[in-house]
C-alpha cells in the first residue's frame, strides 16, 4: 500500500517534467534556444534554478548526512554558501549579464574568447576538455545518488535506481533543453525548499522539542553543538571549516551558474532574483544541517548518515508526504544533472563544432547535434555510476571544485581587472584546474585534508595576476570595462558619480 | 556560557551565516530600486519611473538612457 502511494507521486512528478520537456522543447530548435532559452528567462526561474542546479544531492544526502556527522561545524558551509550566493548575485551577475549580451555569448568560453581576443579558440578547446571531464565526474556521483535514494525509498536496487533516474533526465534534458531546464528547476526548487522547511521542524518536534533536541546531541557527543567539532582549533579543525567555507567560492563564476545569468532577460531581473536566490540558499543549508542533527538523536547509530533523510521521512510522515520526499531527493538530482548534461553539450556544439570547425552548420543541424551529445554524455557517467558506489559528499565536492577553479579566477578577473590579459586568463584557467586534480592526488592527506577549492581557487588567481602582469592587456580592456559598470549602475559605479 | 542550551559562538556563526548575506541582497534591491523606480507586475521599468529602460546603457541615471518610448 506504501509502495502504490509513493509510486503514484512519483508517477505525477515525472509526468510534470515530461510535460515540461515537450513544452520547453518548441524553443530548442536553434542553438541559442536550446542553451540559453534565447535569454528570456524571468526573476523567479533564475533564482530557483541557480540554487537548484548549484545544490544537488549532495544537499538532501550528502549536508544532512554531514549535519549527522559533525554537528553544528556544518553551519561552516552554511556560512561559506550564503555569502558566496549573495556575492554572485550582488558583483558577479550584472556585469557578467552585461559584457555577455554586448558579446551576443551563450557559453563562457564564448564570452572568455570575445573578452580577451582569443582567435586560436584555445579557451573553448580547453574549457570543452575540462567541461567533459568533471560533467562525467559529477554526473556520475549524481547518479550514484539516484541509485541510493531508489534503493533506500523504494527497494529498487542500486542499478534499476541509476537506470530510471538518467531515462527520465535524458528525456526531457534533451527534447526541451535549456528552458526546459531552468522551468523544472524552478518546479524542483520549490519542491526542495518545502522539503527543507519543514522537515527540520517536523524531526525537532518529534525528538521532543528544542531542549531535547539540545540535550540529545550533547548525550550523542557534546562535539555536536561545538562549532570547531571534535578537532577544535588545531590545524585539522581550522583546515575543515575553511574548507567548508571555501565550498562558497564556487557560486561566484562556475560555468553551470553563471549560464543562468546570462539567460535572464534583462539585468531587472537580476535585481529582483537576488534576494530570492539568497534567502533559499538559507533555508536550504540550514534545514538540511537542522535535520541531520535532528536525525543523529532520533536514529544514533546510523552505518551510512547519507541514509537519514530517507529514514526520516519514512518513519515520521504518512506515505504520501514519503513518495513527496522521494521525489524532492529527485529534483535535487536532476536539476543538476540536466545543467551539467546542457552545459557539456554546448561545450562540444557550440564551442568546438559550431565555432572552429563547422560555422556553417544549420542551426537546426546543431541543436540536433546537441541533444546526441547530451545522450551521449549521460551514459558515460551512467557507466562510470555503475562501476562503483561513492560516498556523495566528498566525490560531487571535488567536480565541483574541478569547475569552479578552472573558471572562477578567470572570470572574476575578466570582470574586474582591466589589466588581466589573455596569456594570463589561458594559464590561469589551467593551473586552477591543474591544482586542483593534484592536491588530491598527492597534497591533500599531508595538509589536514584541506578542501582541495582552496588551492584551486587562490592558485589559480595568483597565476592569473602573475603572469597578466608580465603580458599585454586586449586593447580596449579599460574603455569597455568602464562602459560596462555605467551601464550596469550601483554598486559598481557610486550614486551621482561623474560619467 | 551558553544561549538556549547552545555555546555563544554557536548562535555567532549562525548570525554571521545568515544577515549578512541577506541584509546585502535587500540592500542591492532596494538602491536598484530606488536608482530606477518602481518595477512593473512583469518586473519591467514601470510607466511613472525614472523614465528609462532598465537595460539601456545609463539606465538609472536621471536624464540618462534610452526613453521608454523609444
Amino acid at each position: 500500500m506504501i509502495s502504490t502511494t509513493i509510486l503514484a507521486v512519483l508517477g505525477v512528478y515525472l509526468l510534470i517534467l515530461l510535460v515540461i520537456g515537450l513544452w520547453g522543447g518548441r524553443e530548442s530548435h536553434d542553438v541559442a534556444g536550446y542553451y540559453v532559452a534565447g535569454k528570456k528567462l524571468p526573476s523567479w526561474v533564475i533564482a530557483f534554478s541557480s540554487n537548484s542546479t548549484g545544490e544537488s544531492a549532495w544537499l538532501l544526502l550528502g549536508l544532512t548526512g554531514m549535519g549527522y556527522a559533525v554537528g553544528m561545524h556544518a553551519l561552516w558551509i552554511v556560512l561559506g554558501e550564503v555569502l558566496g550566493v549573495a556575492a554572485a548575485w550582488i558583483w558577479v551577475a550584472r556585469p557578467f549579464k552585461a559584457y555577455t549580451d554586448r558579446y551576443r555569448s551563450i557559453t563562457v568560453p564564448d564570452y572568455l574568447e570575445e573578452r580577451f581576443h582569443d582567435r586560436a579558440h584555445v579557451f573553448r578547446i580547453m574549457g570543452a576538455v575540462i567541461v567533459l571531464t568533471m560533467v562525467a565526474a559529477y554526473t556520475a556521483a549524481q547518479l550514484t545518488a539516484t541509485g541510493k535514494a531508489f534503493d533506500s525509498f523504494l527497494g529498487t536496487g542500486y542499478r534499476a535506481g541509476v537506470f530510471i533516474g538518467l531515462a527520465v533526465i535524458l528525456f526531457y534534458t534533451s527534447v526541451g533543453g535549456f528552458k526546459a531546464v531552468a522551468y523544472s528547476d524552478l518546479v524542483q526548487g520549490v519542491l526542495m525548499f518545502g522539503c527543507l522547511f519543514t522537515l527540520p521542524i517536523v524531526t525537532i518536534l518529534a525528538v521532543g522539542g528544542w531542549g531535547p533536541f539540545v540535550e540529545g546531541l550533547r548525550a550523542a557527543d557534546p562535539d555536536l553543538l561545538r562549532t570547531g567539532g571534535g578537532l577544535g582549533l588545531t590545524p585539522a579543525g581550522v583546515a575543515s571549516a575553511a574548507g567548508f567555507v571555501g565550498i562558497g567560492l564556487a557560486f561566484l563564476g562556475s560555468p553551470q551558474l553563471l549560464t543562468r545569468f546570462m539567460a535572464a532577460r534583462d539585468q531587472r531581473q537580476i535585481v529582483h532574483a537576488a534576494p530570492i536566490a539568497v534567502l533559499c540558499i538559507v533555508v536550504f543549508d540550514i534545514g538540511a544541517v537542522f535535520a541531520g542533527m535532528a536525525g543523529r538523536v532520533l536514529f544514533p547509530r546510523l552505518d551510512d548518515p547519507e541514509t537519514i533523510l530517507p529514514l526520516l521521512s519514512s518513519e515520521l510522515f504518512p506515505a504520501l508526504f514519503t513518495g513527496v520526499f522521494l521525489i524532492v531527493v529527485l529534483a535535487a538530482i536532476m536539476s543538476t544533472v540536466d545543467s551539467l548534461l546542457i552545459l557539456a553539450s554546448s561545450a562540444v556544439v557550440r564551442d568546438v563544432v559550431q565555432k572552429i570547425f563547422r560555422p556553417e552548420a544549420s542551426q537546426r543541424r546543431l541543436s540536433l547535434l546537441g541533444k546526441l551529445i547530451t545522450v551521449i554524455i549521460g551514459v558515460v557517467g551512467l557507466g562510470l555510476a555503475l562501476g562503483e558506489v561513492r560516498l556523495i559528499f566528498w566525490f560531487v565536492l571535488f567536480a565541483w571544485s574541478g569547475l569552479a577553479c578552472a573558471f572562477t579566477p578567470v572570470v572574476l578577473c575578466s570582470l574586474f581587472w582591466p589589466r588581466t590579459t589573455r596569456a594570463g586568463a589561458i594559464a590561469g584557467m589551467a593551473g586552477g584546474f591543474l591544482i586542483t586534480v593534484a592536491w588530491v592526488v598527492w597534497f591533500k592527506a599531508g595538509f589536514h585534508d584541506l578542501y582541495e577549492m582552496l588551492p584551486g581557487f587562490f592558485g589559480g588567481l595568483l597565476i592569473t595576476v602573475v603572469v597578466s602582469l608580465f603580458t599585454h592587456p586586449p586593447p580596449g580592456a579599460k574603455d569597455e570595462m568602464r562602459r560596462v559598470r555605467e551601464e550596469v549602475g550601483r554598486p559598481y559605479r557610486a550614486p551621482g558619480a561623474r560619467t | 556560557m551558553t544561549i538556549a542550551g547552545l555555546p555563544w559562538t554557536t548562535w555567532l556563526l549562525l548570525a554571521a551565516a545568515v544577515l549578512p548575506g541577506v541584509g546585502l541582497a535587500i540592500a542591492f534591491q532596494r538602491v536598484h530600486r530606488a536608482d530606477q523606480g518602481p518595477l512593473d507586475e512583469n518586473g519591467g521599468p514601470h510607466r511613472s519611473g525614472s523614465g528609462v529602460s532598465g537595460n539601456a546603457p545609463g539606465a538609472g541615471r536621471p536624464g540618462g538612457g534610452e526613453p521608454d518610448d523609444r
